[in-house]
């Protein structure tokens, strides 16, 4: 065992030759597998069809407090705050008030970070190598009218805010409503004008359900319009880059459009577009069986794609709610998670379980015209004998329920059937895998624009098909012709669209909101199963608008000024 | 610009590599055997002989005896003797670790018997230090070295633990007291807000932590606490290095030992939840005091009559999963030997402990180690080791299933202790009861379920626990060869290897418990994980004496490659065999396009490298002038280009004053007095990697185009704005210190005085949300840590009676002192304690990281003339619907608003001292030793039920403090049936002083070799051992250390490591009662 000195030196020696040859620079390059270097991004269609994907998966916020069509509902004179005493912000939407100052955060974070991907994708898209023109021009169309849509949910939600074009991080002031809605507009028209008009064929490949569409940017065209001239009392939409503007004229010509070419329309049984018409009529909801729509049948679910001309864009939800990666809670529907019903058990299927938030003013249901179909057809009325199991059985304060008024927003209340004294969602009818978790089983596509709205706001810009637009919404509601005014189309468009995040942003652009609060106020309801009177609590100095998360506000370092009345 | 400074960098690496083979080559080349000439002078020899005893007389194997001077010795045998050729003139060094060295000149004598005295000071000791060892009387840093010894004799499951109390400036705070779960270690405070956890570093490997390890297989544990010890590990040593050595054998007579114990342990505190009469009482008392009608019970409750008559008491769900007497065993056989060329070390050891909690789920822990270290010379020469080479190994198995516990909602503890008592575990068929239904043909005509929406805990932990397996296994080791080149300068060259590789299973049947609680289909998991890094290090060492100039150099290199962290995952339902013995995903059904509920994953996501170039130079003149300097020069992949390399320098300086002439007046009360002070920077990169690259994530952004809900796409995103600046955490820290001892060595004192500051923080500070992504990691904040620690201890002998009594204490202040943001603020979660609650700790620049923040409170409301009189400046009442009863929230800036601009800081959860002592006796063969550690100055928040989303939820005994009447109380608001603001709100109600002094061992042992002296081994000891049988403190809750974070190591946001002292529900620790046996043979 005894080694030469020699030897233990030569084997130093190559010791230390490896040394030198391990200082290599490359040891200390480490390679990232899992995610994609951004300089060779956005190249290609698909990498692009990708990119947009998370834009679309922006719209849905994870924390369902926060979706805007939730939000506005709580807001608007149609719904009071509900939920269980602990829901502080429920109650807090509804009587402007605010006891957690990033409470809002949520909804700005998330449609800001769809914003900076729209705009990664809008300053790389030249990149990208198309072969097809159309589907270049439909995906550049797409990502246009998703900026133009996030903003203006922004606007309505909290009046002006930051206007960021680029993905550079850049700390901005709020920009003013002209350069918003100038640059809303501008997005917009460059989404009518790029994509292809491809009208909706019920009996063709709906691979692309969910896909923004021109048809979806006029309609959306006209909300922005509607809104911007209403609430800051303009004549017209500006334009930014260029300038000009856009007029009502061509917002016309545009909903015209739409409503002749896209190949939308409304379905026969306003009914069968809310999921409560796929409840088993047999056992679990005889109110189906009730006659109805235009050709007097018994409701039937038309689902959400083929038959359902009407939906002209929506929130595509998914059996992949979870908390956890890769699920994520914003792919099942919150909105009806949140607008559900508190405390429910199995006896009141087909209605499940909820936080219940948003109970409806009573003064909406006796609003409604004899004979209107939208009336059941949009309001669970505890007390009404034709909604079956429920009627008799209702439970009060089912779980310390706030401003419990026995009324609730039909069209999005989670819809359950009974299997073996089990709950279990109705999509678990279509779907087997579906989860038997009450909190991320409701899926039902949440429509945030819908046919009969764009019929109704052609009917309000005086296209020359106005009474005829305005008629066909009556019609299908079971009602006979009344004149295409402005008074009657404000009521036709509350009782065709409430529970739908439509109506508070109709009061502000109308300037009705303070008038229309007054009516809403002392209502009795019950809190904790104890009497009170609701008051409504519309705050005029804030606009109507949300206050900014305020830890954004001192982030800016002064720049971002607060909301009036939230500072 | 940049390019050029990579390159001017490229160059200096090179030019460094090139340098440090030049600096040897001379070496090489001038090394020859001459150098090991052997000049002592050549006389008559004659045979010593004789024995070597300690102060007892018992004869002491393993005595190294040698010709001073000389390459010359011998080593005791078994019986304490030896023999040695010497001459008359020369002095025999005898040496012993643990014994105080003595120096005999032989004489005419041929005999030679010699009592060793033990060395109770351990100045002479040699502690280790990074890459290498020193003798403790000449170091100049802030250092703690415990012996293996004292970690055994603490009994922990954890080897950590062991330093609990001993360790002044070590903060310790196990994470849950279930077995297995490890502990939160911070040095010197919290330093940083990710991973503020020191550097370990087994045997010379960098491990994660020290979980892995028997207490049985260490040698000695050495903390380098500050700056400038722990310089030399440079980039990864902010937060100081725990130096952890495995035992090694020694040249002489084989030593076996065998240590085992036999216990139980129970809870040591239990929750004291309401029994269903209370229950109902105080469920009343809320509905009352809002108003609202008592409950009619009969009415809601089945079997009401039972609960009214007191025959039965409701589910004390608590108790239900507790283990009475849970068994825990230990088993550790050390084997250590060798010759003069060849010694060895082989343990093994086994622990098993059973959960105290979880009966119907699985909390037991298990571990076996095996350790195998050698060393061996190879080639030796002239007395001098030419060649060494050396390995150590040690494997370790675990197997640590849990029942879940932290949060709030996923913590079986907290739902035993919530759970209503009106629901029965189970039913007449023994079968876990369902939720409280309503079934009228039973129960008759208006009866409703209390709580139809609760489902039976134990059942969901059975469920979701009990047929989780788990199989971790570790090989920490390396192999190592020293080669002398020249006399003293030794070159070291060393790989390691830290390899894991776990696998977990798990099956869920599918079961009905509830409405919310009912799955389709029993469930399979399976996963596995594994890595693998190495480490190469080389070092050069050189010991020089000119005259009384005594210098020891070391040049260092090292390369660390993390190879692999595999890891691959698969989720199935619908099992072919609804059994957990066959749960594996080979027997579940193929997957196809309508299956949504599977999911599979597998990464490498093997991370990072590190170069390093270190020395250190060490100075002293005669033993009394002492200096140090250190510098690492560090290069890591975590960082881009022109930031990949830090370079970490340290100083430190000593005075042993005792060695002047002019103290020679004070030597016969002080004998030893050393001053000393360092300074040194240190680096932290422990942060998500790839901050610096703009890339593309896939994760978190699918959408659902088309008509089926059953199909993604997935989208992608830039998931943070990149920040190609990001570079090391560096932490600067002065430390000065003494050590003296007095009175003959009895009373010895440490104290150290310390300033911490870490600058450019690795922080995720909050960025605008209208940037649109993630904030990445920027070096963006500042924190400072400034304190003392003292050490004391006495030891005296009066004839056969020994004993020793040591104390210490750490005091320390944490203060965050910038954030590079226009906030200032780190956030911590909302809903913690419950739904609905708001963020209740922050990082905030002037506070100490993590302070609990709420409203300040002036009181209760106690009668209606004092609700009339909480009023706003403007006369306006602050709330509706206020009553006697309610808090009054302090309205801090007088803007007749109770919003977040009035909330202060309510509690601070970082220790303001930490402290213990421990007290020894031994008394010819008796031993008695008792050990406590505590600390005081913290905070705890704390809330064992919902009172947000869980009116209904259960109280504990606490609830008795509420106030229910003009007069009663003071502190706590009265009970309401539905949540309310009283208990919303974040207020002191929630925030109790933890401060609390633990006995964490108390061990009475007797050996009885000392009795039947013909017992064929050296020591057979028996003993018994109570652990943490008593807490003092006042803290409400079960158990005052609470290490609990929410913590995610993947989504840094969802990451809160740097919070801590909230207790949800934490599993409590064990009490325990533990007999054992050690034989030494």
């Amino acid at each position: 065992m005894m080694l030469k000195m020699k030897n233990i030196k030569f084997y130093i020696v190559s010791a230390l030759v490896f040394l030198v040859m391990s200082c290599d620079e490359d040891f200390l390059i480490q390679k990232d597998l899992f995610t994609q270097l951004d300089e060779n991004y956005y190249s290609s269609p698909d990498e692009i069809d990708a990119a947009l994907a998370a834009v679309y998966a922006a719209i849905p916020t994870d924390a369902g407090n926060n979706n805007p069509t939730l939000l506005s509902e709580l807001m608007s004179d149609d719904r009071f705050g509900g939920g269980g005493t602990n829901d502080i912000g429920f109650k807090d939407t509804d009587a402007f008030t605010i006891s957690t100052e990033d409470y809002y955060r949520p909804v700005w974070r998330t449609y800001y970070e769809g914003i900076f991907r729209a705009n990664m994708i809008l300053k790389r898209f030249d990149q990208a190598n198309y072969t097809d023109e159309n589907a270049k021009n439909q995906a550049l169309g797409e990502t246009y009218f998703l900026r133009a849509y996030l903003y203006l949910k922004l606007c309505q939600l909290f009046g002006t805010v930051p206007l960021i074009t680029d993905p550079a991080p850049v700390n901005f002031p709020k920009a003013s409503p002209e350069e918003l809605f100038g640059q809303i507009a501008f997005d917009l028209k460059k989404a009518i004008e790029l994509m292809p008009a491809i009208p909706y064929n019920p009996s063709g490949d709906q691979s692309r359900l969910g896909h923004a569409t021109k048809w979806a940017a006029e309609g959306m065209m006209a909300r922005a319009f509607l809104f911007y001239t209403g609430y800051y009392q303009k004549s017209e939409l500006p334009l930014v880059e260029g300038g000009g503007s856009v007029t009502k004229n061509q917002v016309i010509t545009w909903v015209d459009e739409c409503i002749a070419s896209s190949g939308h329309g409304l379905v026969r049984d306003f009914r069968n577009l809310w999921l409560y018409s796929a409840a088993d009529t047999t056992s679990d909801y005889p109110y189906n069986n009730i006659l109805g729509g235009l050709d007097n049948k018994t409701a039937k679910w038309v689902g959400e794609s083929g038959g359902n001309i009407e939906t002209v864009f929506a929130i595509k939800y998914s059996l992949f709610g979870g908390w956890n990666a890769p699920n994520k809670l914003s792919y099942s529907n919150q909105l009806s998670l949140y607008m559900g019903l508190r405390g429910a058990n199995n006896n009141w299927v087909p209605f499940g379980q909820g936080w219940g938030g948003g109970p409806v003013n009573p003064q909406l249901w006796d609003s409604f015209e004899e004979g209107d179909i939208r009336k059941e057809g949009s309001i669970l009325n505890v007390n009404n004998p034709n909604e079956g199991a429920i009627y008799g059985n209702y439970v009060w304060n089912g779980d310390n329920s706030q401003h419990e008024t026995g009324m609730y927003g039909k069209k999005y209340l989670p819809i359950i059937y009974n299997s073996n004294n089990s709950i279990r969602s109705i999509y678990s009818k279509f779907y087997p895998g579906t989860s038997t978790d009450m909190q991320i089983f409701n899926m039902q596509d949440e429509v945030l624009l819908r046919f009969a709205d764009i019929l109704l706001m052609g009917a309000e810009l005086g296209s020359a098909n106005a009474q005829d637009y305005f008629d066909q919404v009556r019609e299908r509601a079971g009602l006979t012709s009344k004149p295409v005014t402005l008074e009657n189309i404000k009521i036709e468009r509350r009782h065709e669209l409430c529970m739908e995040g439509i109506r508070y942003f109709d009061l502000l652009r109308w300037r009705d909101a303070e008038a229309a609060f007054a009516i809403a106020s002392n209502i009795p309801v019950k809190t904790t199963n104890l009497d009170e009177m609701y008051v409504s609590s519309f705050r005029p100095e804030t606009g109507g608008f949300l206050p900014i998360p305020e830890s954004q506000v001192r982030l800016s370092n002064g720049l971002l000024l607060q909301n009036p009345g939230w500072e | 610009m940049r390019k050029m400074l990579n390159r001017f960098i490229k160059n200096k690496i090179r030019m460094l590599c090139i340098v440090f083979v030049l600096s040897i080559a001379p070496m090489l080349v001038n090394s020859s055997g001459a150098l090991y000439a052997n000049n002592v002078l050549q006389q008559e020899k004659q045979t010593i002989t004789g024995t070597i005893t300690d102060a007892d007389g018992l004869a002491l194997p393993g005595v190294s005896i040698q010709i001073k001077g000389t390459a010359t010795g011998t080593v005791t045998n078994l019986d304490g003797k030896f023999s040695l050729s010497a001459s008359s003139n020369n002095v025999l060094e005898i040496k012993l670790v643990g014994f105080l060295t003595e120096e005999i000149t032989v004489g005419e004598s041929t005999k030679m018997d010699v009592k060793l005295i033990e060395d109770v000071v351990g100045l002479d000791e040699v502690v280790v230090i990074g890459y290498g060892v020193q003798k403790k009387k000449l170091s100049t840093g802030a250092n703690i070295s415990v012996k293996g010894e004292n970690i055994e004799s603490m009994k922990t499951t954890n080897t950590i633990d062991a330093l609990k109390g001993i360790s002044p400036g070590v903060s310790i705070t196990q994470k849950s007291g279930q077995a297995g779960s490890g502990s939160k270690v911070n040095i010197r405070g919290v330093g940083t807000v990710f991973k503020a956890e020191p550097l370990y570093i087994v045997d010379g490997i960098a491990v994660g932590d020290m979980d892995n390890l028997s207490p049985s297989d260490i040698e000695s544990i050495d903390v380098l606490k500050d700056a400038a010890s722990a310089a030399i590990y440079g980039s990864r040593a902010a937060n100081g290095v725990i130096l952890v050595t495995t035992k090694t054998g020694k040249a002489g007579k084989t030593s076996i030992s065998y240590d085992g114990y036999f216990g139980r342990q129970n809870v040591a505190k239990k929750p004291g939840t309401l029994n269903a009469k209370q229950y109902a009482e105080i469920q009343n008392e809320g509905m009352v005091n809002d108003g609202k009608k008592p409950y009619v019970w009969n009415l809601f409750v089945p079997d009401w009559d039972k609960v009214e008559s007191g025959e039965w008491n409701g589910t004390n769900w608590f108790d239900e999963i507790t283990n009475e007497n849970a068994p825990i065993q230990s088993h550790a056989l050390n084997i250590t030997g060798g010759t003069e060329k060849s010694n060895y070390s082989v343990g093994a050891s086994y622990l098993d402990a059973k959960g105290i909690l979880g009966k119907q789920g699985n909390s037991d822990y298990k571990r076996t180690n095996l350790r195998l270290n050698s060393e061996h010379i190879l080639v030796e020469k002239n007395g001098q080791n030419i060649l060494v080479f050396g390995e150590k190994l040690t494997y370790t198995n675990s197997k640590k299933p849990t029942i879940r516990n932290g949060g709030a909602y996923w913590n079986d503890v907290r739902w035993m202790l919530t759970a209503s008592p009106f629901l029965p575990v189970y039913n007449d068929e023994g079968d876990y009861h369902y939720a409280l239904n309503a079934d009228t043909a039973i129960y008759g005509t208006g009866y409703q379920p209390w709580n139809a929406n609760e489902t039976n805990p134990i059942g969901m932990m059975d469920y979701n626990t009990r047929n989780n397996t788990n199989n971790n296994n570790s090989i920490v080791g390396n192999a190592y060869m020293v080669i002398q080149l020249i006399k003293n300068l030794k070159f070291r060259s060393a790989y390691g290897v830290n390899y894991y590789s776990n696998s977990t299973r798990q099956w869920i049947p599918q079961y009905d418990l509830s409405v919310n609680a009912v799955t389709e289909r029993d469930q399979v998991n399976q996963s596995m994980s594994s890595g693998y890094t190495w480490t190469w290090t080389n070092t050069l060492d050189y010991t020089i004496n000119i005259g009384s100039h005594n210098i020891s150099a070391l040049l260092g290199q090292e390369s660390m490659k993390e190879k692999s962290k595999l890891t691959i995952n698969g989720h199935n339902e619908n099992t072919f065999f609804q059994d957990a013995e066959y749960a594996y995903l080979d027997n579940t059904p193929e997957v196809d396009e309508t299956t949504t509920w599977v999911t599979l994953g597998g990464s490498d996501k093997y991370g990072w490298g590190l170069l390093s170039y270190f020395g250190r130079l060490s100075y002293d003149f005669k033993e009394t002038y002492l200096l140090t300097a250190t510098m690492r020069y560090d290069g890591s992949s975590m960082f881009d280009e022109g930031n990949k390399w830090g370079k970490f320098p340290s100083l430190s300086a000593g005075w042993v004053m005792s060695n002047e002439s002019f103290m020679s007046g004070t030597s016969n009360w002080l004998n030893y007095l050393k001053l000393r002070g360092s300074w040194g920077q240190n680096g932290n990169q422990q942060i998500y990697p790839f901050q610096y690259l703009a890339s593309l994530t896939f994760e978190q952004a699918n959408y659902f185009f088309g008509t089926e809900k059953s199909i993604r796409t997935v989208g992608s995103y830039p998931p943070i704005l990149p920040n190609p600046d990001i570079k090391w955490e560096t932490s600067e820290q002065w430390d000065i210190g003494t050590d003296m001892n007095f009175f003959n060595n009895r009373f010895q004192l440490n104290f150290d005085w310390y300033k911490k500051v870490t600058k450019d923080w690795l922080v995720l500070a909050p960025q605008l949300d209208t940037y649109g992504t993630g904030a990445p990691y920027i070096n963006g904040g500042e924190i400072s840590n400034k304190g003392y620690e003292i050490g004391l201890r006495w030891n005296d002998q009066k004839g056969d009676f020994r004993y020793s009594v040591s104390a210490s204490l750490a005091h320390n202040k944490n203060e965050v002192t910038n954030i590079k943001n226009d906030e200032k603020i780190i956030h911590g979660p909302s809903n913690l304690l419950s739904q609905g609650t708001s963020e209740m700790n922050r990082a905030q620049v002037g506070f100490p990281v993590g302070y609990f923040w709420g409203y300040e409170t002036d009181g209760v409301m106690q009668d209606s003339a004092e609700v009339a009189a909480y009023v706003t400046p403007a006369g306006e009442p602050y709330f509706s619907k206020m009553k006697p009863g309610d808090i009054r929230f302090v309205d801090k800036n007088q803007d007749g608003k109770i919003d977040d601009l009035d909330k202060v800081m309510l509690g601070d959860p970082n220790p303001d001292y930490i402290f213990g002592f421990q007290i020894s006796l031994d008394y010819k063969g008796i031993s008695f030793q008792v050990s406590a550690n505590g600390q005081s100055g913290n905070q705890i928040a704390k809330s064992y039920r919902m009172f947000g989303d869980g009116p209904k939820n259960n109280f504990t005994q606490d609830v008795y403090n509420r106030w229910h009447g003009a007069g009663t109380t003071n502190d706590y608001p009265r009970l309401s049936s539905v949540p309310h603001r009283n208990t919303q709100n974040i207020s002191k109600i929630y925030i109790e002083d933890g401060d609390f002094l633990r006995i964490g061992t108390i061990t009475l042992g007797y050996d009885l070799k000392q009795l039947i002296k013909k017992l064929p081994v050296g020591e057979l000891r028996i003993y018994a051992t109570a652990k943490n049988i008593k807490t003092f403190t006042n803290y409400s809750g079960m158990d005052p250390e609470v290490g609990y974070a929410p913590e995610d190591d993947d989504n840094p946001e969802d990451d809160y490591r740097w919070m801590k002292g909230v207790d949800l529900g934490l599993y409590p620790s064990a009490k325990s009662y533990l007999i054992g046996l050690s034989i030494k043979f």
